[in-house]
């Protein structure tokens, strides 16, 4: 017992280093001076000026639309090529596979300062400038490896033979891959969407570089303020998220447990019948 | 998979041009405008200010669509040479616009559009100070001069001296018993530059021997240094970080009106005066609102307005009887001439030489 | 041509297009100079940078070090508590994940300047202050924290994955828990290691806000340097692709060997 209070006690330790500051940032969201370092009393005001903010809840707006139609996009893509991945020959496969390693360890700055060089280039030639676009593009490029690094696993562990049995009984290809193969990797496609969602909902770096003067993501109107300022206006949209996304995950986890309970229910009446 | 790929790419462009364009036609009848200047360089309605934006969207039914900032010369430049975005204000300092008119990268402007031009002090213009000759791109802003920001409690601490003892020029940088208390300019023309007078020279020269002094000084400096910064100095000053810092005028006033424990000093070597202008980028699309715009911001009670929320100094004449007392004949943010007299602008470099002290400079805070 | 070869199409031009084309622009602009001449003076150049790659790659690998001494027990005691515990575990280190990365680095600035809030804790007691804004120990310390996660993950996702009863096998042969984790769990969990190691090394190596806001401007890292080439103060694309360029080689040959120990294609374990 001993033992086990010590090991939850680095675990403690451990999760308490990481939300130190996160700490902080959700104490100073109720401020009520502008300080970085002194509270000097409690307040909400910084709630109500955040939504009358144009230029944060616009970067906001601008970050959620860019995530989720990053993610949706990358997904579809990442997943139509890991489907196909495994059918193809060995030497096409290390090929891909090496693409998609090169992507993955390919620093954001590298990637970031490359695209901007590519858009910049482009849109010379074309006209127009860098925003939403070369955003976005710029997204779906750094989400697609790890989609397919996530779908791999999850396509692997399909029984090929139910996909030709379907076939077999007279299923039309596509019918067959929406009425077999989807619901089986429905759970990699779920985790890659969130994962999408929350690579370029945090993305910095890359969208620095290749956003222009039209478009500003969360991320980039906050390191602008960084050199100067963080308004507490952030810190409290940031409280909001936080709390938003550990109800979710709570939900989710809740939910999760529920049904296991009642999956192990079912099976236990099956053995009992 | 090719219909729902299609479908998806199709809805993600109807979404990205709504989210471009925005629905704002019927209230800003008048197009667009985007401005790209300094970090609260224009007043925006906190702490009892005019919000310069709003007032200027409402009464030319313009909307203000891009408005992004920058915190140094060389930081803006960058961004308009590599031509990632368009904008049709800028406001860069005068050796920053000889620069852009050596290289061809900003317009004229239509003074004749601009009503309010004759509000513009004679001495703050670009003829008189050498960076536009012609006065024909740019209008004057704001202008200031660069000195010392000091914590006084906080060197009497440290060094058991007077404040006053201890910071009469640039020399208090390099003075041992401030190390790991002070705060250097990121970038490398202000480093420079105080560098440069603090040795007695030229804010400007070009003679291989004083940069290489100049280099030598700074590199010497580094250990002293707690870090090498910019705009974040507001903050740090203002939660006694550290105990001096070099800082522009206004910026200086700011601070001090913060936390009552800093004090200015202007250095007795001399120092920089600069003028920021307002100009507009030869890719600018909507030339003739950023000709309104100009106009707007001449305007005395616009212009005041500014002055009072940015704290540095105004050319406008008008603008200036409409300040308050206590700025009005602040002795920093108007200094009597013996102290102007003293200072020298920066002018733009032979490219070899700008390349040299910007090398040696990432070198030096390596 | 096979029939499911336009499932390929998308991602092999999405490739192409947006990953090798800039890669190859990169390396385009990193041999030549402004009037389009092949030239070697940007690589050439870097040697007097030289002590900023070295920096960075030194950090990066001091703060990799740290994180995997603290992920690894992290890994294996949330891997022996029960379940609904792991899954506690499991949100309460991806919660921090969605707060913003420059957010949380700026909160450290906050606990750690001279009147920030460790300092003003100090106080209280009667010690410090300690000089901790502004040094190279500062920027080490926002590597770690914010890529921690990133090793937590994969080693943990691993750890879950050993099979109990070799687990069980060892012990009912007689081995003692330390033998047990030396020789079943340590060897069996090198994949998740490698997959962390490289999690976080390559964002540590090539930040360039992390330096910017704990290091106070004279900690110059890689990254610094190329965002200052490219929309900074220093102006040069050409120069900024040369240091992007070897940036980009010096991870690939880290990277190889690192995953010549590791056959697997173990960073989508992260998952």
């Amino acid at each position: 017992m001993k033992h086990k209070s010590k090991l939850n006690l680095y675990l403690g330790i451990v999760i308490l280093f990481l939300y130190l500051p996160i700490f902080v940032l959700i104490v100073f969201a109720f401020n009520s001076t502008k300080s970085r370092t002194v509270f000097s009393g409690f307040t909400i005001q910084w709630f109500a000026e955040l939504f009358k903010d144009s230029l944060i809840i616009n970067a906001l707006f601008n970050s959620l639309i860019l995530a989720v139609l990053s993610s949706i996009i990358a997904t579809v893509i990442g997943t139509a090529a890991a489907l196909q991945i495994l059918k193809v020959k060995k030497i096409k496969q290390s090929i891909i596979m090496n693409l998609n390693f090169v992507s993955v360890i390919n620093s954001e700055v590298v990637m970031g300062v490359s695209l901007m060089m590519l858009f910049v280039f482009v849109l010379n030639i074309i006209g127009g400038e860098l925003g939403f676009i070369t955003v976005l593009i710029a997204h779906i490029t750094f989400i697609i490896p790890y989609v397919v690094l996530t779908m791999l696993p999850k396509i692997r562990q399909i029984d090929p033979n139910i996909l030709d049995a379907a076939l077999d009984l007279g299923c039309t290809p596509s019918r067959a891959f929406f009425k077999v193969i989807l619901p089986q990797i429905m759970p990699g496609i779920a985790s890659s969407l969130i994962m999408g969602f929350s690579l370029s909902f945090d993305d910095f770096a890359v969208s620095y570089f290749t956003t222009g003067s039209s478009f500003q993501t969360l991320p980039v109107l906050i390191y602008s303020m960084t050199r100067k300022r963080i308004t507490p206006k952030i810190n409290a949209l940031f409280t909001l998220i936080f709390v938003l996304v550990f109800i979710m995950l709570i939900v989710m986890n809740i939910l999760d447990i529920r049904s296991e309970k009642n999956k192990k229910k079912k099976s236990a009446k099956i053995i009992n019948d | 998979m090719k219909k729902l790929i299609s479908v998806i790419l199709f809805i993600s462009i109807i979404v990205g041009c709504l989210g471009q364009t925005g629905c704002d036609n019927e209230k800003y009848p008048n197009g667009e405008i985007k401005i790209f200047c300094w970090g609260e360089y224009i007043a925006d309605g906190t702490f009892g200010s005019l919000d310069v934006i709003n007032e200027f969207e409402k009464e030319t039914k313009i909307r203000v669509s891009v408005f992004s900032t920058f915190d140094s010369n060389e930081q803006m430049y960058a961004k308009l040479k590599s031509n990632s975005a368009s904008y049709d204000i800028i406001m860069p300092s005068d050796y920053m616009i000889s620069r852009l008119i050596a290289e061809d990268m900003i317009q004229k402007i239509n003074i004749s559009e601009i009503t309010n031009y004759n509000q513009v002090m004679d001495r703050c213009k670009g003829s008189v100070c050498g960076y536009d000759p012609t006065d024909e791109y740019s209008v004057p802003y704001s202008w200031g001069t660069l000195g010392l920001v000091y914590n006084g409690p906080l060197i009497e601490q440290l060094t058991g001296q007077s404040a006053n003892e201890i910071v009469k020029g640039w020399d208090a940088l390099w003075n041992k018993k401030l190390a790991k208390e002070m705060f250097m300019f990121i970038n490398s023309r202000d480093s420079f530059g105080i560098a440069e007078k603090y040795l007695g020279y030229s804010l400007n020269t070009t003679n291989v021997c004083e940069l290489k002094n100049a280099y030598n000084a700074l590199k010497e400096q580094k250990p002293l240094v707690q870090a090498y910064i910019m705009d974040e100095i507001f903050d740090k000053m203002e939660n006694n970080e550290a105990a001096i810092a070099p800082a522009y005028s206004g910026d200086i006033i700011t601070m001090m009106n913060e936390n009552d424990k800093l004090s200015y000093c202007f250095p007795e070597q001399g120092s920089n005066i600069f003028v920021d202008g307002i100009c507009i980028p030869k890719n600018a699309k909507n030339i003739q609102n950023a000709h309104k715009f100009i106009d707007f911001l001449c305007k005395p009670n616009i212009a005041a307005a500014n002055a009072q929320y940015i704290s540095y100094s105004t050319p406008n004449v008008g603008a200036w009887e409409k300040l308050d007392d206590s700025l009005k004949y602040n002795k920093i943010a108007y200094p009597p001439d013996e102290i102007i007299n003293k200072c020298e602008t920066y002018m733009y470099l032979p490219p070899s030489v700008n390349s040299y002290i910007e090398s040696s400079w990432t070198e030096i805070r390596n | 041509m096979n029939k499911g070869s336009f499932k390929f199409l998308p991602y092999g031009f999405w490739i192409i297009a947006f990953t090798i084309i800039p890669i190859l622009m990169i390396t385009w602009f990193a041999f030549t100079n402004e009037s389009r001449q092949f030239t070697f003076d940007n690589i050439l150049k870097i040697k007097s940078y030289a002590g900023v790659l070295v920096r960075s790659l030194v950090f990066a690998s001091i703060s990799t070090f740290i994180c995997l001494l603290i992920a690894y027990p992290f890994a294996y005691f949330m891997s022996r508590i029960s379940e609904n515990g792991q899954k506690m575990c499991i949100i309460l280190i991806m919660l921090p994940m969605w707060t913003n990365l420059l957010l949380r680095t700026y909160s450290w600035m906050t606990l750690l300047e001279n009147n920030g809030l460790i300092n003003n804790l100090l106080k209280l007691i009667g010690i410090g202050p300690f000089r901790m804004i502004n040094t190279p120990c500062a920027v080490i310390l926002g590597m770690v924290y914010d890529f921690l996660p990133f090793m937590i993950l994969p080693i943990y996702t691993i750890m879950t994955k050993i099979d109990k009863s070799l687990i069980e096998a060892g012990n009912d042969l007689g081995a003692n828990s330390m033998q047990t984790l030396r020789r079943i769990i340590l060897p069996l969990s090198i994949p998740g290691v490698l997959s962390g190691v490289s999690m976080v090394f390559v964002p540590a190596v090539s930040t360039f806000v992390i330096s910017r806001l704990l290091g106070g401007g004279s900690n110059v890292l890689i990254g610094d340097l190329i965002e200052s080439q490219f929309v900074g103060s220093a102006y040069n694309p050409w120069f900024g692709s040369a240091l992007s360029w070897v940036l980009m080689v010096v991870m690939l040959v880290i990277m190889a060997i690192t995953r010549k120990f590791d056959k697997n294609e173990t960073a989508g374990l992260l998952l």
